[in-house]
């Protein structure tokens, strides 16, 4: 029996702006099962960041909630007052690690003054024993691999992937069962973004977290961690799959095309296939097209996509679905 | 307004109907924005006004300051004559028309403002952006310059030089103000280029062939005219300040009939105290003040606009 | 044999910052190369391994505190200025940032022909041709503004830009790493058809700087790996990616992510 953690209902949210209306993110259909590591992938400006932001109930200024659910352990993130998603289910329930949040921890602050800081805007109240406190919260960041030191030092003095490990453990520090991520390892080395994947798995091997929503445009390292992925493609998911699939038989043909556009290393030898871009470019969200989003640059279009969205269908397994008028035959 | 504009509008007022911390947000916003239109037509109306002002001075009656109306054989009979519909604000101790002289004192401290910022910017534009983009000795040379200009206190210096100096012409004033307000502006600029110099699109000149200070001239100044504009508009009201200052004390040039000229003669006539000839020294007051103020709402609202040009 | 172009000698930049108790830093160190007609040659190292400053060295944005760089058997700082961009162009990062937005984008495109290039009589031709090798249309670029147009686009631009010199040699400065996949793979697929050169063009040497090991290894013939200043092994690219020797590249390919291969993770 697996529990559905996080269900998102045709989930809309667009910037509003003197530069008008974005439709970032535009009816999102998705659900994410206990146990999972669920990546969301997709090229810079397709709506990943926006739909994290909105998951976590409050967005950022300028994008706005337009439509649709977020049920997060069933309870829904629109329907219930800010105080209580400020502190029962940020933090508690559901933690989120924004992009490029290493730089935001305060430069002239040691990280233990950072953290007794946020404990208070938590609790409410100064932490009564601060020694304690902070015992335990040293204890919470051996788990992640950082010293004790690491306490006592600002954050100009830890390297970008010490702070990243930082800011993640500040997350969970109160043990959220689900965990997003927005980007983590973009601004790293390829060590350092080896080492905070094994501190991701780590985590939810002991059980501070159970389900992690892992955004990236860089689809190697999804493979790396995620079970399940979904592309997405202009403020809409295209395809939701293993991470398995996508990668070995991706079937929507945007996802075809990104994974024989993506240079990797391998490591049997010299890359032997000739990489092939997507000629175009994505729509502008300003003025979304009525049809298939990807019509203009797709290869194999039929007569239909131009005026229809396509719904979701089902070629694979049950919990496969891919929005391509393609697999209408196929199965409803 | 656009169509868009309407639609955009009608969503924030639906939206403005909930109660939050964003739609209040959104409201400030709003009323921000509203605020901005109505500088816009504040800005139009001190333009036109000063405009009238240029053409009212060059066309008679209002083209001599120094006419004496009511020309009779006693001189003194017409002097310090009230506010009339004849004489709008009056006369002064030579029977000659306030108004009029009040239109040439505000055209002049405008002349004076503009051809003191002129300098002020050329001075702060050149030390700008020639720093950086010859570097080395000459880098050290201007920033040393600039640091030393800056601690300055300038209005005391303006003083000091202005009393030592006993020329009481208008290019000494002008030049003496100059030489003390450019040094801010010199620095931002400076800050601003000493960026603009990491961008790619330096090296990409560089290679076309560019020579450095053409680079500085063609590539770098352009992104820097908004500073460079805001910049003059300070210098421009804070040139008339000063030298309403330095006028109103009698430290400053006598060949212009200036705001601050009209105000020195009110100290010096006595016509605060003991004799209250109020329309020989409110007008011109008010004038200075509705000057400045509208320079600063100006320079304000410009910086707004460039702020949100590069968002 | 293949014909030398470029041949660096033991280069080393310092930066000393500091008046009184200064303190060095060291940037690329007693770095040595040569770099053949006719290949890319890819420079791999992670953030501040001292890449951009070899790049910047090669393109004299920058002096050397040591060391040679010999262009064709010559110094390049005894070349004028003029001549030596005529051969050598560069390629940067930051598409967004290597476009003046004050102009339109013709604006760059012209003072190549303007400051560089007199002698061209017909440069609508000029241009015409060095876009369509980009694959651009020059209808879409000119007259616009660089905030137009995407930055794969932009990238593309500046490679025609650099066209138009018909250049011997491109440093390319991490040209692809602020651009999406579905476009980088294009302007991937160029730098080879530029190095292949075509019938009536010679081929261009290339050095591809990436902190990327697989657009390295899909690129180039030859890869140097840098770490901290120093070049740490250098050879082909099959031999230094299928049997690596230093420790160092060791590492670094084994935390590559592929999706030919999955970590074995505790």
């Amino acid at each position: 029996m697996t529990e559905e953690v996080i269900k998102i209902e045709d989930l809309k949210g667009y910037y509003r702006g003197s530069f008008g209306i974005v439709h970032a993110v535009d009816g999102v259909l998705l659900s994410v099962n206990k146990g999972d590591i669920m990546g969301i992938a997709g090229e810079s400006g397709c709506g990943k960041t926006s739909l994290a932001e909105l998951i976590t109930g409050r967005p950022i200024q300028l994008l706005q909630h337009e439509g649709g659910q977020v049920y997060v352990n069933d309870l829904s993130m629109y329907g219930v007052d800010d105080e209580v998603i400020r502190k029962e289910i940020l933090c508690k329930v559901m933690g989120y690690v924004p992009q490029a949040s290493q730089n935001s921890l305060n430069p002239v602050k040691k990280i233990r003054n950072f953290i007794l800081d946020a404990m208070r805007e938590r609790v409410g109240t100064k932490p009564k024993n601060k020694e304690k406190v902070l015992n335990q919260v040293a204890e919470h960041f051996k788990k992640l691999g950082l010293e004790k030191s690491v306490m006592d030092k600002y954050p100009h003095e830890l390297s970008g992937g010490m702070k990243q490990r930082v800011v993640v453990g500040i997350s969970t520090l109160w043990n959220p069962l689900i965990l997003i991520v927005d980007e983590p390892t973009s601004a790293l080395d390829v060590t350092t973004q080896k080492l905070l994947i094994e501190t991701f798995i780590h985590l939810k091997k002991i059980g501070i977290v159970e389900t992690i929503l892992f955004i990236s445009h860089d689809i190697p390292v999804l493979a790396q961690i995620c079970n399940k992925c979904v592309i997405m493609y202009a403020g809409r998911i295209v395809e939701k799959a293993s991470m398995d699939d996508i990668i070995n038989n991706p079937q929507h043909p945007y996802t075809k095309m990104l994974m024989f556009s993506i240079a990797c290393f391998n490591p049997d030898g010299s890359a032997e296939t000739k990489l092939e871009g997507i000629p175009g470019i994505p729509p502008d969200l300003k003025n979304p097209p009525k049809g298939c989003r990807f019509y203009p640059r797709c290869s194999s279009r039929l007569e239909k996509c131009k005026e229809n969205y396509p719904p979701f269908f089902i070629p694979r397994t049950e919990s496969n679905p891919v929005a391509c008028w393609l697999y209408e035959e196929v199965g409803d | 307004m656009t169509k868009e504009m309407q639609i955009e509008l009608k969503n924030q007022e639906e939206l403005g109907k909930k109660v939050g911390i964003k739609e209040i947000i959104k409201e400030k916003y709003h009323a921000a924005m509203d605020r901005y239109k109505r500088q816009i037509i504040l800005i139009t109306v001190f333009f036109i006004v000063v405009l009238i002002i240029v053409i009212l001075t060059l066309i008679p009656p209002f083209n001599d300051p120094d006419k004496r109306y009511w020309v009779t054989p006693d001189v003194l009979l017409d002097n310090y004559a009230e506010p009339s519909l004849k004489h709008l604000l009056g006369t002064d101790q030579l029977g000659r028309d306030h108004l009029t002289r009040l239109f040439h004192a505000v055209r002049n401290s405008l002349a004076f403002g503009l051809i003191t910022g002129l300098i002020c910017t050329g001075i702060a534009v050149f030390l700008g952006v020639i720093g950086p983009f010859k570097g080395g000795a000459v880098d050290a040379t201007t920033s040393f310059i600039t640091n030393i200009a800056l601690v300055f206190p300038s209005y005391a210096f303006i003083i000091l030089i202005s009393t030592i100096l006993q020329i009481r012409e208008w290019w000494v004033t002008m030049l003496v103000i100059a030489l003390f307000s450019w040094p801010w502006a010199a620095r931002s600029i400076r800050s601003q280029v000493l960026t603009l110099k990491e961008r790619n699109f330096i090296k990409v000149s560089k290679m076309s062939a560019l020579k450095d200070m053409r680079v500085a001239f063609t590539e770098v100044l352009p992104n820097v005219l908004p500073y460079i504009l805001l910049a003059f508009i300070m210098f421009l009201g804070g040139a008339i300040i000063a030298e309403a200052g330095i006028a109103m004390i009698g430290l400053g040039q006598q060949n212009w009939l200036t705001l601050g000229l009209l105000l020195n003669q009110a100290v010096d006539y006595g016509w605060i105290f003991p004799s209250f000839s109020y329309w020989l020294w409110l007008p011109p007051g008010i004038c200075l003040i509705l000057i400045v103020l509208s320079f600063f709402i100006i320079q304000s609202s410009l910086s707004r606009t460039f702020e949100q040009r590069k968002v | 044999m293949k014909k030398e172009i470029l041949k660096i000698q033991n280069l080393t930049k310092k930066y000393t910052s500091g008046l009184i108790r200064t303190k060095e830093t060291i940037a690329v160190e007693n770095a040595s190369f040569k770099l053949y007609s006719g290949e890319i040659l890819s420079l791999v190292g992670e953030s501040g391994s001292g890449k951009t400053t070899i790049a910047n060295l090669i393109l004299r944005f920058i002096q050397p505190t040591e060391g040679e760089i010999f262009y064709e058997g010559k110094e390049i700082h005894d070349i004028p200025t003029k001549d030596y961009y005529k051969n050598v162009q560069g390629i940067f990062q930051d598409p967004y940032s290597s476009f003046n937005y004050f102009y339109r984008i013709d604006h760059m495109l012209n003072q190549v022909f303007k400051y560089s290039l007199k002698g061209i009589t017909n440069k609508r031709k000029a241009l015409e041709s060095a876009l369509s090798i980009v694959g651009l249309n020059t209808d879409d670029i000119l007259g616009r503004f660089p905030h137009q147009i995407s930055g794969g686009q932009l990238q593309r631009v500046l490679i025609a830009r650099a066209l138009l010199f018909k250049p011997k040699l491109i440093i390319a400065d991490e040209p692809t790493s602020m651009i999406d996949s579905s476009s980088r793979a294009d302007i991937l697929n160029l730098f080879k058809e530029l190095k292949e050169g075509t019938t009536n063009t010679e081929g261009i040497s290339i050095i591809f700087i990436s902190h990327d090991i697989g657009q390295a290894q899909y690129i180039s013939e030859r890869v140097l790996i840098m770490k901290e200043g120093s070049i740490v092994e250098q050879g082909l690219t099959e031999e230094v990616f299928l049997n690596p020797d230093h420790p160092y590249t060791k590492n670094l390919l084994a935390c590559c992510p592929s999706i030919y291969r999955k970590w074995e993770l505790d």
